[in-house]
């Protein structure tokens, strides 16, 4: 036979009401299939009323009022935002209690100027190599044909240090250029003058010495007059040349100074050749003139000549 | 949303806990309320009748259930698992009591320094109170727990499996073998003996 599952609920009531005289046959079968007998069952069921009797007259435990404080102080900050745990923490981190705790945030707070500063320096270097690029540019960009009143607002801008003195040795050539330049229109057009003057006066010498007649001069008239106009349209095209080179430079830049300076020089000395070219088509004319008037003076041609008259 | 006073009072312990899981703080008062007294009597028995350590078990345990509320599993029975986290924390204890006490062996459980029950007609119950609790110290945790929750907190044999994770055949058996050893060692205050020894005394 399988032994009884033991079920407390049972026997306790056994023990709570009845002694072990005062069990049924039953009962006390049940009791004896757990118990060794008699004297186990009763003292069990002395320790069960006194267990009883021990509960009865304990006091019930409280904890204390604080207890209950803390445990409603914790659920009050377990329901708290992250965000707000996060800014308390970060108080408590910046406001510690005690004094020693300061040098945290202290070595935090200058780290951080420390990495400010070193940015900001680094910035502004960064910003100069930037600056020094975009000088580079403007100057190329002022070698462009600016005209002159533009060019020298842009010099006397005080902010563009660095560029001025870049630009120092320019304007020097400019101011020297500008310099020199009157010295040599004077030069070229004194120069012209007394050319033009003795060419002038050679012609009326030649013409002078070889005109013997009227006639002569008749004759020899639509070719003086060729000679008068080639000299005059040389003279005329050597003017323009040269006030037009004059012009130009006076229109160029400073920065081109010294170019314009050797371009003036160049047109200069083209337009002196052109009017030594000139002079010398000139004279070639006047020697063919005075061959015309040495045909004039044969007198075979002059019969040939005299009928058609 | 929060109840009223009286509903709070009325509600079940799931309902409050589900209030509680909300964030619903008069909810978790209201659980306090309900259980720390028992909780402050188990916590008693349990750990060698201190009565501020057993301060420190309640209030560690419902900080635990604030911070944490989402680890009650709401298909339990919320006492059977309230109580099932209070015998944890006391087995962690008798853990951590068990490393103190090879350490100062004669501090604790000197059984010698009980004081004995007094003969007389009535049983002397403080001093049937100090025995049983020296005793209940020497069981095993599991089978101390099973016995106090039994006899001391009253709890049903199915809430005290469910608590202790054990079938209920486990706590009936844990239960007989404690009060036929408890009976045993505290036979002095069997009055059958008493009135006998007083007999013998007589005579």
């Amino acid at each position: 036979m399988a032994k009884e599952i033991y079920d407390p609920e049972d026997l306790e009531s056994l023990m709570s009401e009845r002694g072990f005289d005062e069990l049924l046959e039953e009962e006390r079968a049940f009791v004896l299939r757990h118990l060794s007998g008699r004297d186990e069952y009763e003292r069990m069921r002395a320790l069960l009323g006194h267990l009883r009797d021990a509960g009865r007259d304990q006091e019930p435990l409280e904890a204390h009022p604080v207890v209950k404080e803390r445990v409603m102080a914790a659920f009050r900050e377990a329901q708290q935002p992250t965000w707000r745990i996060w800014l308390n923490s970060l108080g408590g981190w910046l406001f510690p209690p005690q004094a020693q705790g300061f040098w945290r945030p202290a070595l935090a707070f200058a780290t951080l100027a420390l990495v400010v500063t070193a940015g900001v320096l680094g910035y502004q270097r960064l910003a100069d190599d930037r600056q020094q690029q975009v000088a580079e540019v403007r100057r190329e960009k002022a070698e462009e044909p600016v005209p002159a009143h533009t060019r020298e607002q842009a010099t006397e801008e005080p902010s563009e240090e660095l560029n001025a003195e870049l630009e120092r040795p320019a304007e020097a050539e400019a101011e020297g250029a500008a310099a020199r330049q009157p010295i040599e229109l004077a030069e070229v057009r004194s120069a012209e003058v007394v050319e033009d003057d003795a060419v002038m006066k050679d012609l009326d010498m030649e013409v002078a010495e070889e005109e013997p007649a009227t006639l002569r001069s008749e004759a020899f008239a639509p070719a003086a007059a060729d000679v008068a106009q080639v000299q005059a349209d040389s003279f005329t095209d050597e003017m323009l040349v040269t006030d037009k080179a004059l012009s130009e430079v006076a229109r160029m830049p400073e920065s081109q100074a010294t170019y314009s300076a050797d371009v003036q020089e160049v047109v200069v000395e083209a337009a002196r050749t052109n009017r030594r070219e000139k002079k010398e088509s000139g004279d070639a004319l006047g020697n063919v003139a005075m061959e015309d008037r040495s045909l004039a003076a044969n007198p075979g041609i002059m019969a040939l000549l005299q009928p058609g008259w | 949303m929060g109840l009223f006073a009286r509903e709070l009072e009325q509600a079940s312990d799931e309902r409050l806990m589900e209030l509680v899981r909300k964030g619903d703080e008069p909810a978790f008062a209201a659980l306090y309320d309900r259980y720390q007294g028992r909780l402050m009597s188990y916590f008693h028995r349990m750990l060698w009748k201190d009565r501020e350590r057993a301060q420190d078990f309640v209030q560690e345990l419902f900080t635990k259930l604030a911070q944490r509320p989402e680890s009650y599993d709401p298909s339990r029975p919320f006492s059977t698992w309230l109580f099932s986290v209070a015998n944890n924390l006391c087995k962690n204890e008798y853990r951590r009591e068990e490393v103190r006490k090879r350490a100062e062996p004669e501090l604790r459980y000197n059984g010698q320094g009980v004081q004995e029950a007094k003969g007389g007609d009535g049983v002397d119950r403080a001093a049937f109170r100090e025995r049983l609790d020296a005793e209940l110290d020497r069981l095993e945790p599991d089978h101390k727990a099973t016995f106090v929750m039994r006899y001391h907190e009253d709890m049903a044999i199915k809430e005290i499996a469910g608590a202790l994770g054990c079938s209920e055949g486990t706590v009936k058996s844990r239960l007989f073998y404690t009060l036929k050893k408890l009976a045993e060692r505290l036979k002095e205050f069997d009055p059958r003996l008493m009135h006998h020894g007083q007999g013998d005394l007589r005579s």
